[in-house]
């Protein structure tokens, strides 16, 4: 069997490949028509696409622009992309380096004119540069050419330069060109000559929009052709700059579509230059946010995910893929399924084991030593290291309630013992299958020798469901864990569970690394999102945790101040938070509240879980000392209630509601 | 085509002497450290100024007592450093002055910047001095900032005529010890192929498997073959850093032609030097711009002790 | 925090020391092989293999790549830079390629380079990368018994248009060798021609062992690219190795450990030559200056795998 060389998933960004390497290694997402189905390439109406880091917009983007429409159809492109319907001019807004429009002493309107004109310019060398390339294969005359030419200079109110009958697309472009390195030259040494007399030739969005119109009307090839405008990165752009963006938006022309890849925090204005108009989702644009249409996808995300991996092996050469959709499992060690009325290795349980032993820590001071003798004794279940912590778990219930402590354990060794017999008591069959994995982890945290289990490609791609950069940084942890531990990843054997746990944490302390770097917010919301993760934390690892498998919490935005409102959709913005937009409505009112979710990525770092079951309600107090620095100072003692309430001896109370912070 | 390290260089003494050469202006960046206070003290000008920057946050009762210093005001680099030269009057005489800056309290946006503002001067030669410390206090905790990047774009004086063809851009990050300025910069410009240039020989043995292992945290962002396949250049020497710069573009042009060309010195800021002279000599009107982190704040001193201190003749074009 | 806490960052750590610094030089089975040396005697809760992991996580290793940038800049500040500054100044400041080169060029026909020791050494080995990665002609090279020209009694210089001597070594610990090798050598040349420079520069050094030679023999430069102060010694007062450690790593029990193996392993200095007490390794091999526990092989007394093997020379001397 062939050896792999070199890391499979080392080509994590869209960056990294080559539009050769998109078009090579594109994987669709099954289930109607794919990306298109999400892209919508004929669909005239701009459309805004949203997205978080790794959700995969540029290469989405890149993959409906021209250049790979071209390379799909080698030869026949002129007839395919006929049959497409629509052709992509794909660019980024990073490129034209726009911070340089702005300050250096002179006002902003002046800034505002140049930046809309090179704006324009650079536009409209795509599409020229697009019109050269097109026309290379077709059998367009020179008078039509020139034609062309002629009618683009038109575009302009001054043109740059003069017109006459020799002129070629070359020659504009070349003009487009100069026009751009002009005013470059202009900007850049504006801080030194300390002027900046830019000469604007057209009038804003005449050459974005007159140009495609011309070559659609001369070129055959090109006749009802939509041209798409897929504007990347506009989060580069600042506030000023993207009202010229939003302009053109809502003044599209046709034969012209735009759609603006951008991150979720992106969007700083949707104002416009029309009379300060705004546009609006639904009337001038659509918005899509990518990695919820990737999440929503469910089996077809599944499928699309081990797609993604068959087809990196594929390229380095492994081709042992039998067709089955879920070949690419085999290759990774899967955690056993514990069974609960079984011992599991390396975890003692019963008198000695750590659970009875902390039981007893407990009980200590708050009971007799008789009676403290009888309660271990009555709950500890030597051998079934489940059904102990179950049992114990059980206990605390009890006593956070106020009743009878021995009289309590009584009564759970009795149904505990009875369920080990006949393994068929309903409710702690519940209480075993929704705390399970909470047990587990448990076990596994106070056996110190214990890791954290994260393996299975089927969590692997539940951990990064929306993200197939994550999936793809998942995978390159695992791999580069594996050949550290001197396994033979894909090529022998599988990878074993503590390489993958390990890979996962590798992944998960990156992605927790990138809330540091998310602008001026970044410290506030690395702090923000460790108060929170550290409060399901303490769920999951208490003596009563109140939600099983926690990691999401629900609460009325409404209550909340400006402040925790716009960190907390910060949060969201950098998929810190996913928002589950179903919500949750409340018990008692059925107002149906906001509900956020901890991203996956973050759960091996706090040992957290990766499925999602229990939801907590937090209330406005606990909030705002998460996420607004100013209440920072509250938040020690609310979570010290927190915990308490959730831990031996519950010394906040008995009359405590589930999930609720008592208040002083 | 210079060769750079024909530049001139040397070791000036820490034995309490003053320096031997003497200036028409000398400048340095008000810091807290005693290395920064002793080449002052050593360095012999008609005019010394202190540049006091507010990204150090400095009170009034930290600023100096006796002797002259500019409060430097201004959102940009290019604010700043121009201020101080025109509410100066220096603009009028620096042609022709025999100028020495102390670069060890600079922040890099505005060491870059003055050098470029010199150059479009007109000022042919300058001695730029860097004083190494004995230690740094944190190790490889060591960060220069702190609190949060706010934004990164093209340093004032650096800024590119960009190419709109994207397709075999290259940035060349100089990686330091802060992981969250190189994640910052790479996630910046995420479309471009990532050179990681490492501080090779490092200042200490040991700092070299630190800046790696701080590399390492970012490297999702630089890249595998960033990471596997880095560049060197000495973490101590601005010509050779400018000649190692010079041979990368080489050889990138001679696989593939650099669209754009970015550059992000986040190590020493004698690295920077080298950084910027590659620049001024090769880069200027072309695709390629220096690009830089911005954060609000400054450590005002990370170090202890004085070790070596170094001269550098920069001569221009 | 907790020892499992620590044993994952560690390895962490390792992971990426071993991927991107160390070349791939070893594995984490590799790790694990030579921590089963050490003994975990919880009894004593002196967490001896943690303490062991965590000074491997100090370890400085420099590889093949590592080696030869230092030998660039070995040539390049101490000969290269010091001659083109002198031809600069010598002509006006010049920045003239053709005269710079064309003086230069003179200056070093002039230089000639050796190693120190013998010619199956390590100081030797260097040569021929310090003449590759340097572009040197090979004529520049010699051996020392290309120096001087014994004749009976008389002595002269082989080749009196040498004005340049210059030795190459790796590490200079004790600085003992370069003591010894050069004593003679540099006696002769100095008496033949006393203008005749003569240069001692090595990649690592003591300065415990850079002081020894620039006291104690006739160099008239002695450079290196590292300098190891005291603060490199692993158990020092000042140790670099022990600053900011985590709470559950103390600095005696790690020296206890490696003392408690040093004394099986290489009784004689059982913390390095000369008491060198360093964690540092080289690409071509590891100085006995290293901790032995990093290095040693197995004996006739005791079983041992090493982490960073030390390939011995037969007659013991250190390098």
């Amino acid at each position: 069997m062939k050896t792999i060389q070199n890391n499979p998933f080392s080509v994590v960004k869209a960056s990294d490949y080559t539009d050769e390497q998109i078009n090579q290694y594109w994987v669709d997402i099954p289930g109607g028509e794919g990306f298109s189905e999400i892209a919508k390439p004929l669909s005239e109406m701009p459309m805004i696409i949203l997205g978080g880091k790794g959700s995969g917009k540029t290469h989405l983007m890149r993959y409906f622009s021209y250049t790979l429409q071209k390379i799909r159809y080698g030869e026949s492109y002129i007839e395919k992309i006929k049959q497409d319907k629509y052709v992509g001019i794909y660019f980024r807004c990073g490129g034209l380096n726009s911070e340089r429009f702005g300050a250096k002493g002179f006002p902003m309107d002046v800034w505002k004119s140049i930046f809309a004109y090179y704006f324009d310019i650079w536009i409209s060398q795509l599409v020229v540069e697009f019109a050269i390339n097109y026309i290379e294969s077709s059998n367009i005359s020179i008078e039509v050419e020139n034609t062309i030419c002629k009618e683009i200079l038109n575009c302009f109110d001054v043109s740059p330069i003069p017109t006459n009958n020799d002129l070629t697309l070359t020659d504009i472009y070349k003009t487009l060109i100069n026009q751009q390195k002009e005013i470059d030259s202009k900007v850049n040494n504006s801080i030194f000559s300390k002027q900046l007399d830019v000469n604007i030739l057209s009038t804003q969005g005449r050459l974005v929009f007159g140009i495609p119109k011309i070559l659609e009307s001369h070129i055959e090839g090109l006749n009802n052709i939509l041209f798409v405008y897929l504007i990347d990165e506009l989060e580069n752009f600042n506030p000023e700059q993207q009202k010229y963006i939003q302009t053109l938006l809502r003044e599209r022309q046709h034969p012209c579509s735009i759609k603006i890849g951008v991150r979720s925090y992106g969007i700083k204005t949707y104002e416009t230059y029309a009379d300060g108009e705004e546009n609006r989702e639904g009337n001038e644009f659509e918005a899509i946010k990518l990695d919820d249409e990737l999440r929503a996808k469910n089996k077809d995300f599944d499928k699309f995910a081990r797609e993604l991996c068959i087809s990196r092996l594929k390229a380095c050469g492994l081709n042992d893929f039998s067709g089955d959709e879920k070949a690419v499992d085999k290759y990774f060690e899967e955690p056993k399924s514990i069974d609960e009325f079984g011992d599991i290795d390396k975890i003692t349980s019963g008198i000695k084991g750590k659970t009875i032993l902390s039981l007893h820590k407990k009980l200590k001071g708050n009971i007799d030593p008789g009676s403290l003798s009888k309660i271990a004794s009555l709950l500890s279940f030597k051998g079934t290291p489940i059904i102990e912590i179950a049992a114990v778990y059980a206990f605390y219930k009890c006593w956070s309630r106020g009743d009878d402590l021995v009289r309590s354990a009584e009564e759970i060794n009795k149904s505990y013992s009875s369920y080990l017999k006949n393994k068929n008591n309903k409710k702690i069959k519940e209480i075993i299958s929704h705390y399970k994995k909470d047990f587990i982890a448990q076990l596994r945290y106070v056996n110190k020798n214990q890791i954290q289990v994260y393996a299975g490609i089927k969590n692997i791609i539940d951990i990064s469901r929306g993200f197939p950069r994550h999936y793809l940084t998942i995978l390159k942890h695992i791999y580069q864990s594996s050949i550290f531990n001197a396994e033979t990843p894909f090529t022998s054997g599988v990878i074993s569970i503590r390489s993958q746990s390990e890979g996962i944490q590798q992944s998960s302390q990156w992605f927790y690394d990138e809330a540091r770097i998310a602008g001026e917010d970044g410290t506030t919301l690395k702090n923000a999102i460790n108060k929170l993760a550290e409060l399901f934390r303490i769920n999951r690892y208490s003596d009563k945790p109140t939600e099983c498998s926690l990691r999401a919490f629900y609460t009325d935005m409404s209550k909340l101040d400006n402040e925790t409102v716009r960190l907390i959709k910060l949060a969201h913005d950098w998929s810190l938070l996913i928002k589950d937009n179903k919500g949750r409505p409340d018990k008692n009112s059925g107002r149906l509240d906001d509900k956020y979710i901890l991203n996956a990525m973050l759960s091996s770092h706090w040992g957290l879980p990766i499925g999602l079951r229990g939801v907590i309600h937090l209330n406005a107090d606990m909030l705002r000392s998460i996420f607004n620095p100013l209440y920072e100072s509250e938040h020690e003692k609310l979570k010290k209630k927190f915990k308490s309430s959730r831990n031996a001896p519950f010394i906040m109370g008995n009359s405590m509601k589930q999930g609720e912070i008592p208040l002083d | 085509m210079i060769d750079y390290t024909y530049f001139y260089k040397e070791e000036l003494p820490i034995d309490g002497s003053s320096f031997e050469t003497e200036y028409n202006v000398f400048i340095s960046a008000y810091n807290s450290s005693e290395r920064v206070r002793f080449v002052y003290e050593k360095s012999q000008a008609t005019n010394k100024t202190w540049l006091v920057f507010p990204e150090y946050n400095y009170s009034d009762e930290e600023l100096p007592t006796n002797e002259p210093y500019y409060i430097c005001t201004g959102n940009t680099e290019a604010d700043q450093i121009i201020g101080f030269f025109e509410s100066s009057g220096l603009v009028n005489e620096i042609e022709n002055s025999k100028i020495s800056i102390d670069i060890t309290g600079f922040m890099r946006p505005q060491l870059a910047f003055i050098l470029m503002y010199l150059y479009e001067k007109k000022v042919k030669k300058i001695d730029l001095i860097y004083s190494e410390p004995m230690k740094y206090k944190k190790k490889e905790n060591t960060q220069f900032s702190f609190g949060d990047v706010t934004h990164v774009k093209q340093v004032c004086g650096f800024e590119s005529s960009p190419n709109n063809d994207t397709s075999q851009d290259v940035l060349i990050v100089g990686s330091g010890y802060d992981h969250n300025l190189i994640k910052s910069v790479c996630n910046h410009k995420e479309h471009a192929k990532v050179i990681q240039v490492l501080g090779f020989p490092s200042l200490r043995p040991d700092m070299y498997q630190e800046n790696i292992l701080k590399a390492s945290i970012a490297a999702n962002e630089l890249g595998d073959d960033a990471m596997y396949n880095p560049r060197f250049a000495p973490a101590n020497d601005p010509f050779v850093t400018a000649s190692v710069l010079s041979q990368i573009v080489k050889e990138c042009n001679d696989k593939n032609m650099i669209t754009n060309l970015y550059l992000s010195p986040l190590s020493t800021k004698i690295q920077t030097i080298g950084f910027v002279l590659f620049f001024i000599y090769e880069l200027k009107g072309k695709s390629s711009s220096l690009i830089f982190p911005f954060f609000d704040k400054y450590e005002q001193e990370t170090s202890e002790g004085l070790h070596k201190i170094w001269k550098y003749t920069i001569e221009f074009p | 925090m907790q020892e499992i806490e620590l044993h994952d960052i560690l390895k962490k750590k390792l992971n990426y020391l071993c991927d991107y610094a160390w070349g791939h030089r070893i594995r984490w089975d590799d790790i694990c092989e030579w921590l089963e040396n050490f003994e975990n005697n919880t009894h004593d809760y002196n967490y001896g293999k943690i303490h062991m992991l965590f000074l491997l996580s100090q370890f400085m290793y420099f590889g093949d790549r590592e080696l030869r940038e230092m030998i660039k800049a070995l040539y390049r500040d101490k000969i290269r830079y010091n001659a083109i500054s002198k031809v600069r100044k010598e002509n006006n400041n010049t920045l003239d390629r053709d005269v710079i080169e064309s003086a230069y060029k003179d200056e070093l026909s002039k230089t000639r380079f050796l190693g120190v020791g013998n010619p199956s050494e390590s100081g030797t080995h260097l040569l021929y990368y310090f003449r590759q990665e340097n572009d040197l002609p090979k004529d520049l090279f010699i051996n020392s018994h290309k120096i001087i020209k014994r004749d009976g009694q008389s002595i002269s210089l082989l080749n009196d248009t040498v004005k340049h001597y210059v030795f190459i070594d790796d590490l200079s610990g004790s600085g003992t060798q370069a003591c010894d090798y050069s004593s003679d050598i540099l006696e002769d040349i100095k008496s033949l021609d006393p203008e005749v420079q003569v240069s001692y520069y090595v990649l690592f050094a003591t300065d415990e062992g850079l002081s020894k030679i620039r006291d104690e023999t006739l160099f008239d430069n002695v450079g290196c690219i590292f300098e190891l102060d005291k603060t490199f010694k692993a158990f020092d007062d000042n140790s670099r190795f022990f600053k900011n450690t985590p709470d559950i790593i103390k600095k005696n029990i790690a020296h206890q450990v490696s003392l408690k193996y040093g004394n099986m392993l290489y009784p004689d200095d059982p913390l390095g030559y000369k008491d060198g007490q360093l964690l540092l390794g080289l690409f071509h091999n590891t100085p006995d200056n290293t901790l032995p526990t990093i290095w040693s092989e197995s004996l006739s007394s005791i079983s041992w795998r090493p982490i960073f093997k030390r390939y011995h020379k037969n007659y013991g001397w250190s390098i």
